[in-house]
């Protein structure tokens, strides 16, 4: 791990360098397609030694070994014009559509909207070098790179775009292990961001893998779309890194903007795992695909519309939204309408600020829902802080094992989750309350004694609220005593 | 931005770039209850992360710093002056607290270090201090500001020199292991003479000097006080030892970058500094002006000066009753006008207090004749110099034995104490029981009385307050709404045809602790009680102050809640904006 991550480093640091690259964002978009093609080519030489027939979809003088395993090859200007005029213009014309020749439409998805940042050769080729030094065959490595990999990820996230948050692992975990998704369903993100859910989704589906017929049945279940080219090229390097020989099934595009009534049946999902964009607006005619009484702009009330639309019967969906989902109103209140008359939302599970530090610290909850029935109550589960903990951190994030408390807890489905008990975190409210309440799913916890809030806008309300409350005390009493005391009249 | 901020400390703004939000909020967090302290907490935060200067990146890294330390440790070793040191175990990338700035390494204590290790305390007891000699150096004297020696113990120089291996030398930094104090450090002065330490401290001696003085706020920071709290009461409850010490991890910044960081440090905290001064101050000074400016209200000779001296405070009434502790006193001062008549205008047309006051003769008269009450011995009356005040239309001064019935309380045989029974048997620690915070409502014990002792009984509408003992100091008084019984410790007054609403709220008025006649126990006694001056108002005009001052204090309440919340709500605020 040491020795992996002081590589990335030192390949940052060169980067640096460079006067072509600006910011992080281009140093990571430019190390992505540079490991995409080193992973690629990695992968390759094992299908190479067990499939006597494979043939590569790259043309031969562009394929990694061939111009840049050599530490000796090609460099300065030569490598610079190769790399601009040769390799990006094949990689991005390359032909092959998704059925014929998957791996080509792979990489050309890839390589679609890629760039090459770097205008040194020189510099260029030592960051090649470097990246040869990582060997990708082999397991152990391969192992320890997918935590490296995440790490970058997280760069990518610190560099920072609106609306987009990285999912920390312990709640996509948690997410995947409650909607249990089995071998043969089809699982879905309509908005991946680096592929956190699908890869999540991924181990837990090869548990069930035990042959080669299932693994063929793994590797054409999972399915999602993402709107921006970085991390969609982040999402299918992270697949393939997962064990998903061609991950073509993930999508360049914006799952919004093809209207609902497009979908067929035949296209609808077993289980969708997401973390839509919230706080995020779609541009004008988006809207224009979906039902006119739940039109709107705003992403993340379009991801529940379009989720609710696509899932199958009994399908199960597990998804992230924010507090301001829940207890908005107006078109809101229409689709939280619609959702729990054709779905069983039976649970929320009400995450504390912090969890999605440092990107953004909006309080966040768990809806889990199955569609088919219609709800007959929620059950809330208030996630606490552990002991000792007043934020989570950068260094310091939300842990898995916190979530055993919520697995014990949470029953069985088949039975209507009878086993569920309330306490002091969990507690249950019927749709008649949730009618009556205007379909404001903000239903606070009835067994929490009045808990402070972490939250500094939350405070400065609070401190405002009761700095006018005792203004308005004082106001009285000194008009009650001005009566008493002022001058005589 | 604040305006201390603005005016006092350019340094600031450094804050400023750090925290925005910190600093929009700058004045509520300062002025937040421990905000300051906070601070102090997040200066040295900010500092061990290097977030509190900018980096240069033309400064020698420390990975050369750490270079030169190893060289002048391996001299030291050549030269025989230092034992070689083992090989430190290596610091795995997850076991980094945080992410440092470029140019900087994390390193184990022990590699910055030529000795650690704690001192020893002589044997002998007591009598090895001497009253002058070489200083002895104990946990009590490490402070993180600096040694504080003005307690500090002396051995003899003989003592000293046997235990060479502890001395403390100029630079050293010193280190609390165990006890209360535990992890506090003193830099120790470079012009510092000699001294020996106990065994609850640990000397950490750099290998260069010039480490000290920012190793020292790594050592103070959140950053080594968290783990040393970790590894004191963390599950494990493992204790620190020197070991554990010695391979606590440390941020080092390039050298230059460390005297900035201090320079930067010692200049914030200084600005701390100052900002609390300020604040105690400023408490000091509000709680003077709100005594003065509420003392006046009852004072006022005249309904004018009354009126001019409630102008001044209405004026400022929002300044004034910011702060819970200025509701109390606010809320005293209604008492006091309350029975000094000013707070509700008198009505020509009530019955007036003299009326009263016969009436309430001939009720006594009847109470006596029916063997209720005892014959009371006539009283001085009160003579126009004793009264302390104009009395207002109508009112008549008594004293108290005139219109009150005074009842000292029972001890009962420990037999007759039951854990249920027909009365309550009060005895003053019941007073504090929950849901007796105004009224008499619940008791630890009961009494089921015979005929004889059943004459013993408080009656409804009685007040009840310690008669003996350090409880008169605590001014408790408490309702009966019941009959009960007291035991001896306790007083009873019973209003006779006096509105026992309106009696409370005069005894709130009265220090019980300043009619204590006791010698060497606090007592109170009938004839302390019943010669006090009583203002006696007309009858509908008690009920009319009654309704005003429960009025006032129901708002007095609901502000002062209001106020502690919005400082605590304060205190939760500084604490969100200076987590980093």
């Amino acid at each position: 791990m040491s020795n992996l991550s002081s590589v990335i480093k030192s390949i940052q640091d060169i980067m640096r360098q460079d006067s072509g690259v600006d910011g992080d964002a281009q140093r990571i978009s430019q190390l992505t397609w540079l490991l995409f093609l080193k992973v690629f080519d990695a992968l390759e030489e094992e299908l190479e030694l067990t499939r006597d027939d494979y043939k590569s979809p790259i043309p031969e003088a562009m394929r990694w070994r061939n111009w840049a395993a050599d530490p000796e090859g090609i460099t300065g200007d030569a490598l610079l014009d190769f790399v601009n005029n040769q390799l990006f213009a094949t990689l991005k014309s390359l032909s092959g559509d998704a059925q014929r020749n998957p791996r080509g439409y792979v990489v050309r998805g890839v390589f679609e909207d890629a760039y090459n940042y770097m205008k040194s050769g020189q510099l260029l080729r030592q960051v090649i070098n470097k990246l040869n030094a990582i060997d990708f065959n082999r397991q152990a490595e391969r192992h320890q790179f997918n935590d490296l990999y995440e790490k970058i990820l997280k760069d990518l996230q610190s560099a920072g775009n609106a609306g987009e948050f990285y999912t920390p692992r312990a709640v996509t975990q948690f997410m995947v292990d409650m909607v249990n998704p089995r071998l043969g369903e089809r699982v879905m993100d309509p908005a991946t961001g680096t592929g956190g859910f699908l890869v999540c989704a991924i181990e837990h589906l090869r548990k069930q893998v035990h042959n080669t017929e299932e693994e063929a049945i793994l590797q054409n279940s999972i399915g999602g779309v993402e709107k921006k080219q970085m991390p969609h090229m982040l999402c299918v390097t992270n697949l393939m890194l997962h064990g998903i020989e061609v991950p073509s099934l993930i999508a360049h595009g914006n799952t919004l903007a093809r209207p609902l009534r497009d979908y067929t049946p035949a296209e609808r999902v077993d289980v969708i795992l997401t973390n839509p964009p919230f706080g995020g607006i779609e541009e004008p005619g988006i809207e224009h695909g979906f039902p006119a009484d739940v039109r709107t702009k705003e992403t993340a009330d379009l991801f529940l519309v379009l989720i609710k639309h696509i899932l199958k019967t009994n399908g199960r969906a597990a998804l992230v939204l924010p507090d301001g989902t829940l207890f908005g109103e107006g078109v809101k209140t229409r689709i939280k309408e619609q959702l729990l008359a054709e779905c069983n939302l039976h649970t929320i599970v009400r995450l504390p600020n912090g969890v999605f530090a440092p990107y953004t610290g909006i309080k966040t909850n768990l809806l889990f829902f199955t569609k088919g029935k219609p709800t007959e109550h929620v059950w809330y589960y208030e996630h606490p802080y552990p002991a000792g903990v007043k934020n989570y951190n950068k260094t310091k994030p939300i842990r898995i094992e916190e979530f055993d408390a919520e697995k014990a807890w949470w029953g069985s489905e088949v039975d209507g989750f009878a086993a569920r008990v309330e306490n002091e975190r969990a507690w249950r409210v019927s749709i008649e309350q949730i009618k009556a309440a205007n379909y404001n799913l903000d239903q606070k916890n009835p067994h929490a004694a009045e808990v402070v809030s972490h939250d500094p806008e939350q405070l400065l309300v609070d401190y405002a609220r009761l700095q006018l409350e005792a203004q308005s005390l004082r106001d009285q009493l000194k008009s009650i005593l001005a009566q008493s005391l002022g001058a005589p009249a | 931005m604040s305006a201390v901020l603005t005016a006092q400390e350019p340094s600031a703004k450094y804050l400023v770039q750090l925290q925005p939000p910190l600093v929009r909020h700058f004045d509520l967090i300062a002025q937040a209850p421990g905000g300051v302290a906070r601070l102090r907490e997040l200066i040295l935060t900010l500092a061990v992360q290097g977030k509190l200067v900018p980096q240069d990146p033309s400064d020698e890294p420390a990975s050369e710093l750490l270079k030169k330390i190893r060289a002048e440790k391996d001299r030291l070793i050549a030269e025989g002056k230092i034992k070689r040191d083992k090989a430190l175990a290596e610091i795995a990338d997850e076991a980094k607290p945080f992410e440092l700035p470029d140019g900087w390494q994390w390193v184990r204590l022990n590699a910055l270090l030529q000795k650690i290790g704690a001192g020893s305390t002589p044997l002998g007891g007591k009598e090895v201090y001497v009253s002058s000699g070489v200083k002895f150096l104990r946990s009590q004297n490490v402070w993180d500001d600096g040694l504080r020696l003005s307690s500090v113990a002396y051995i003899r120089p003989e003592t000293h020199a046997k235990m060479a291996g502890t001395a403390v030398l100029p630079n050293d930094l010193l280190f609390n292991i165990t006890g209360a104090s535990i992890g506090r450090c003193a830099l120790v002065p470079s012009d510092f003479d000699e001294a020996n330490v106990s065994q609850h401290v640990t000397i950490v001696r750099t290998v260069l000097p010039v480490l000290n003085a920012f190793l020292h706020k790594v050592l103070v920071s959140r950053h080594v006080q968290q783990t040393v709290m970790d590894v004191q009461v963390g599950v494990s409850r493992e204790g620190l030892s020197i070991a554990k010490l010695g391979n606590f991890l440390i941020p080092v910044p390039p050298l230059a970058e460390q005297s900035r960081i201090v320079t930067r440090v010692e200049e914030l905290m200084q600005l701390c500094d100052a900002l609390e001064a300020s604040g105690q101050l400023e408490a000091q000074q509000h709680a003077q002006l709100v005594n003065t400016l509420l003392g006046t209200l009852p004072q006022s000779e005249t309904p004018e000066a009354l009126a001019d001296n409630w102008q001044r405070i209405a004026t400022h009434f929002d300044l004034l009753l910011d702060r819970p502790e200025a509701v109390d006193a606010l809320e005293q001062t209604i008492l006091q006008l309350a029975v000094r008549g000013l707070l509700v205008p008198q009505d020509p047309t009530d019955e007036p207090a003299s009326v009263l006051l016969q009436k309430i003769r001939i009720e006594k008269d009847h109470l006596i004749a029916q063997g209720k009450i005892k014959r009371d011995k006539p009283l001085q009356p009160i003579t126009d110099e004793e009264k302390p005040f104009e009395l207002p239309l109508g009112w008549e001064l008594v004293n108290v034995g005139t219109v009150f019935q005074t009842t000292s309380g029972t001890t009962f045989d420990l037999g007759m104490e039951k854990d249920a029974g027909t009365y309550m048997y009060v005895k003053v620690g019941d007073m504090n029981l929950p849901g007796n915070e105004i009224e008499i409502t619940t008791s630890s014990r009961f009494i089921d009385p015979d005929e004889k002792t059943a004459k013993a009984l408080i009656p409804v509408g009685s007040i009840i307050f310690p008669k003996r003992g350090g409880a008169i100091a605590t001014n408790k008084k408490r309702l009966v709404t019941t009959p009960i019984f007291v035991d001896l410790n306790t007083m009873a007054i019973t209003p006779i045809m006096v509105l026992t609403a309106y009696a409370l709220l005069w005894i709130t008025t009265i220090d019980l602790a300043s009619l204590n006649t006791g010698t060497s126990v606090p007592q109170i006694n009938h004839k302390d009680i019943d010669p006090l001056p009583f203002p006696l108002p007309p009858l509908s005009e008690q009920s009319r102050i009654v309704t005003r001052v429960n009025e006032l204090r129901d708002l007095c309440a609901d502000l002062r809640q209001r106020l502690s919340a919005a400082q605590s709500t304060q205190g939760h605020l500084a604490d969100a904006l200076v987590v980093v």
